[in-house]
């Protein structure tokens, strides 16, 4: 790999990755000198190839709304020997004589539960169905443990409605935050990586499957914030590194922000491992205790984003950024300069 | 410059502040944090919990109007307050409601707040003729009576069905027919009704308004016959309260649609006979039609200035186009919100842990000061939690639990971004001690920067998501907010004071032995180079 012609041209210590040290604590000890934003390209077509698979599993797949946003009633029901799915539905069946939408069972053990889908009933029929399952499971069940929730087909809309309201809000918001603290271009590059982010993250979960909840909706909302603290984390690292770049002519505008982002790659993945650990923490232990239900929802989509906003912060907006740079008159002289210097300078020795 | 001469180092050193003012500053605050959560309200470290978390039922009723405007602050408020006499009728404590956004949320605990999920109609006004009326005999009212919402909703229903079977008859009756069976009952039904205030009324709001109806007045201690509905609630275009000549407080009608010539028509034919205004099965007021009324009516039953405004109120909402419809109406068992909870602790002190194995293997002694960190964030975020729920009702539900988890990795990634500058500071081959100092003044622009934008997040979010969207947002905004307070105040005094202890520089303790090992090669080459360079001149 080393002997390929670098697109990024290394000129000290900073640059030149410690061969003798092992990948991993090249990692640890910021000598890896990787040349990611010299390898762009490269990086922009996995970038494509991620969003285009994601794109076409929302496309096909679609998602599958959960209750709140198809509307209806859901019975929940502590599970046990007596109380099955079939039961259950046998319940419902001859309460209210027809048949319920689903039965299925969620969770495991002692925190199984029976939970049944219907379109919506009636105060009065939910009333009829909650006792009629008290009596029937007698004294498995007692009309306490009973759960139910009753969803208005319009309430997912709702929320859907709110939700594009604030994204909207937000990325202006931040667009103008990060321009004002920053400049256009890292505005620029970070709203696009937070888009990838976003869509991303949902196409993740379109190919998973789960119900789409408003535990989800919550989830996407906080990528965003996950995702541009992410990126302006980075980016804090590359204004650091390039603020004088053009005072002197011995690095380039691209090797300076490849340099910021290997300096913050292990934080990058040490903040990724740290911010995963208690969501798979939170994923397993709902799973386990409570199956179906607002926090695996939540975890799953904390998860993807996570890892998705650390992937596009390094890979995406960084390089995002020099390919905009470099479209400056500016920058475009300095990069000249500073290759000029480097080949007068070889010639010399 | 001569940072190399020990007496300008030492003058330096004095010149850095204490790293024990912040601390002890943050030691003071959690303090009086922990003080008053023992010393006001319940005395108990306990937030107030979610339903979701503590069992019991949430309804949220939409406002809906005619137009599909967004509904009026006001009317949103009246319908609240209404809302709120009906829910602390069920009798149930710690039960709300509140106005968020365009919706009313109530949230009644435990097992007995079922009948919560009914109470979204519209309070029910019609205007009735009064065929007859007496003064309600006195009853005992029955202090161990099942409350409503001690019944079951079958128990109620049938209440509510023996009430209309009691005290209502079908519009086929006849009052002018001295020997109709149906209206004779009624009659004898008016001397048996308890009108007391305190009195179980399970007829209220189900009455049927084509049919008659025996109802007692609400504060003249009258009981009535009525006549079916002439008019409905929903047919009041305005009402308000005003002053006529006499100085005497009414409330003034307009009616709309239907209602309007409907008035005209009853009034003009009806002079000198009573109709009564009827709200939730009760009489607000009965009063004579003293002449045909075209246009606005005025309604006199001895008001205070404050009882008019209530009943013109009363009237606007009930004719309000305003009516609520049931969006998400959730009863979560105790025992299923008692797991949540659970799971929630569990998820997040395994989680808690897992982050400090990780930091100690990763950072060993730096590792240490992130848990000790973490471990303060959290209780002070447990405090004004718990201070919060009383001051500002701030109610901890599921998705508040998943904010504060998912809390515990951004605030640990300030402390890994100040970390890993001082690795960068130390590989350029600075020591423990001063690639501290350096690290953190860039390190400290990098968290404010973060935060600042994790913390825009959080408040939109908040203000412009709706339900469970909130609790969430708001963890998450509160643990950016003490992510910064902590790393100011804690990490890095602590930070600084483990510099300056000789035992913890060490690098086998504080865990940067592999970056210093990187300085000294690099030393080491750039010293063999200049010598190769001397040796070639």
């Amino acid at each position: 790999m080393s002997e390929e012609k670098p697109t990024t041209v290394w000129a000290d210590d900073d640059y030149v990755a410690a061969k003798n040290q092992s990948f991993l604590s090249r990692l640890y000890t910021g000598t890896g000198a990787f040349d990611i934003v010299g390898k762009r390209k490269t990086w922009y077509i996995v970038s494509a190839v991620i969003m285009l698979i994601c794109v076409l599993s929302m496309i096909f797949r679609g998602f599958t709304p959960g209750i709140d946003f198809e509307g209806g009633t859901q019975v929940s029901l502590p599970a046990s020997s007596s109380v099955t799915t079939d039961a259950v539905s046998d319940v419902f069946s001859t309460t209210l004589g027809y048949a319920p939408e689903a039965v299925q069972t969620a969770g495991a053990g002692d925190a199984a539960t029976i939970q049944l889908r219907t379109e919506s009933l009636s105060d009065q029929d939910a009333n009829k169905l909650s006792h009629a399952l008290a009596d029937t499971f007698k004294p498995d069940i007692t009309l306490s443990d009973v759960s139910s929730s009753d969803v208005s087909s319009t309430w997912g809309a709702e929320i859907t409605r709110k939700m594009v309201i604030a994204l909207i809000v937000f990325l202006v918001v931040v667009f103008v935050y990060i321009a004002i603290r920053f400049d256009r271009e890292m505005s620029a590059g970070a709203l696009v990586s937070l888009l990838f982010d976003v869509v991303a993250t949902a196409g993740v979960y379109s190919l998973v499957g789960w119900e789409v909840t408003p535990a989800t909706v919550i989830g996407l909302l906080t990528i965003l914030g996950f995702s541009v603290y992410d990126t302006v984390v980075v980016f804090d690292k590359v204004e650091e590194n390039t603020r004088s770049v053009f005072a002197t002519s011995r690095r380039t505008f691209a090797e300076q922000t490849n340099l910021a982002v290997n300096q913050t790659l292990m934080r990058s993945i040490n903040t990724t491992i740290i911010s995963v650990l208690p969501i798979i923490a939170l994923m397993v232990v709902a799973v386990w205790m409570l199956g179906v239900g607002t926090l695996k929802d939540l975890a799953l989509i904390q998860l993807v984003g996570v890892v998705v906003g650390t992937y596009s912060s390094v890979f995406l907006a960084s390089p995002l950024l020099v390919s905009m740079k470099e479209r400056r008159k500016d920058v475009q002289r300095h990069t000249k300069k500073v290759l000029a210097r480097r080949e007068k300078m070889a010639a010399q020795a | 410059m001569t940072s190399n001469n020990p007496l300008t180092a030492r003058r330096n050193a004095q010149r850095e502040t204490s790293p024990w003012a912040p601390l002890l500053g943050f030691i003071g605050v959690l303090a009086l944090i922990f003080v008053l959560v023992f010393a006001t309200g319940d005395h108990k470290a306990e937030p107030k919990l979610g339903i979701d978390l503590q069992g019991g039922t949430r309804v949220v009723l939409t406002a809906r109007t005619e137009d599909g405007k967004a509904p009026d602050r006001s009317q949103l408020d009246l319908a609240r307050q209404i809302i709120e006499q009906r829910v602390d009728g069920l009798g149930v404590g710690g039960s709300e409601v509140v106005v968020n956004g365009s919706t009313l949320v109530i949230t009644v605990p435990g097992n007995d707040g079922k009948q919560a999920r009914s109470l979204a109609q519209t309070a029910r006004l019609y205007i009735r003729p009064v065929i007859d009326s007496q003064a309600a005999v006195q009853q005992k009212t029955d202090p161990n009576a099942p409350k409503l919402s001690e019944m079951t909703s079958e128990e109620q229903t049938a209440a509510i069905d023996a009430a209309r079977a009691a005290r209502q008859a079908p519009a086929t009756a006849d009052p002018n027919d001295p020997k109709d069976a149906q209206i004779t009952r009624l009659r004898a039904e008016m001397a048996k009704v308890n009108c007391d205030p305190n009195a179980v009324d399970p007829l209220v709001g189900y009455d049927k308004p084509d049919e008659y109806l025996v109802a007692c007045g609400q504060k003249d201690g009258q009981v009535y016959l009525l006549a079916p509905q002439i008019i409905k609630g929903t047919d009041v275009d305005k009402a308000k309260a005003a002053q006529n000549q006499t100085g005497q407080w009414v409330v003034q009608i307009d009616y709309k649609g239907d209602g309007k010539q409907t008035w005209v028509d009853y009034t003009s034919k009806n002079v000198g006979k009573v109709t009564a205004t009827v709200l939730d099965s009760r009489v607000v007021s009965a009063a004579t039609i003293n002449s045909a009324i075209i246009g606005t009516t005025e309604v006199s039953g001895d008001f205070t200035q404050a009882e008019a405004e209530e009943l013109a109120n009363a009237l606007q909402y009930g004719s309000l186009p305003l009516s609520f419809e049931t969006s998400d109406a959730q009863t979560v068992s105790a025992t299923l919100g008692l797991s949540s909870l659970k799971a929630g602790l569990i998820a997040g002190a395994i989680g808690l842990l897992a982050v400090l194995l990780y930091a100690l293997l990763y950072y060993r002694m730096l590792g240490f000061l992130t848990f000790l960190s973490l471990i303060l964030a959290s209780a002070m975020v447990y405090g004004l939690i718990v201070l919060l729920g009383r001051w500002i009702g701030f109610t901890l539900d599921l998705s508040g639990i998943a904010g504060l988890i998912i809390g515990i990795g951004m605030t640990a990634d300030s402390f890994v971004v100040y970390f890993e500058r001082i690795k960068d500071e130390m590989r350029e081959g600075r020591s423990f001690r001063s690639a501290v100092s350096r690290g953190w003044a860039s390190a400290r622009r990098t968290v404010w920067t973060g935060n600042a934008v994790s913390f825009i997040a959080a408040a939109i979010i908040y203000f412009l998501a709706v339900g469970q969207v909130k609790g969430f947002a708001f963890t998450l905004g509160l643990t950016t907010i003490i992510d910064v307070v902590i790393v100011f105040l804690v990490t890095h005094p602590m930070v600084v004071l483990a510099s300056r202890t000789q035992f913890l520089s060490r690098p086998s303790i504080n865990g940067l032995g592999a970056v210093s090992e990187v300085a000294r090669k690099r030393r080491a080459a750039a010293k063999q180079k200049a010598n190769a360079g001397e040796d070639a001149l």
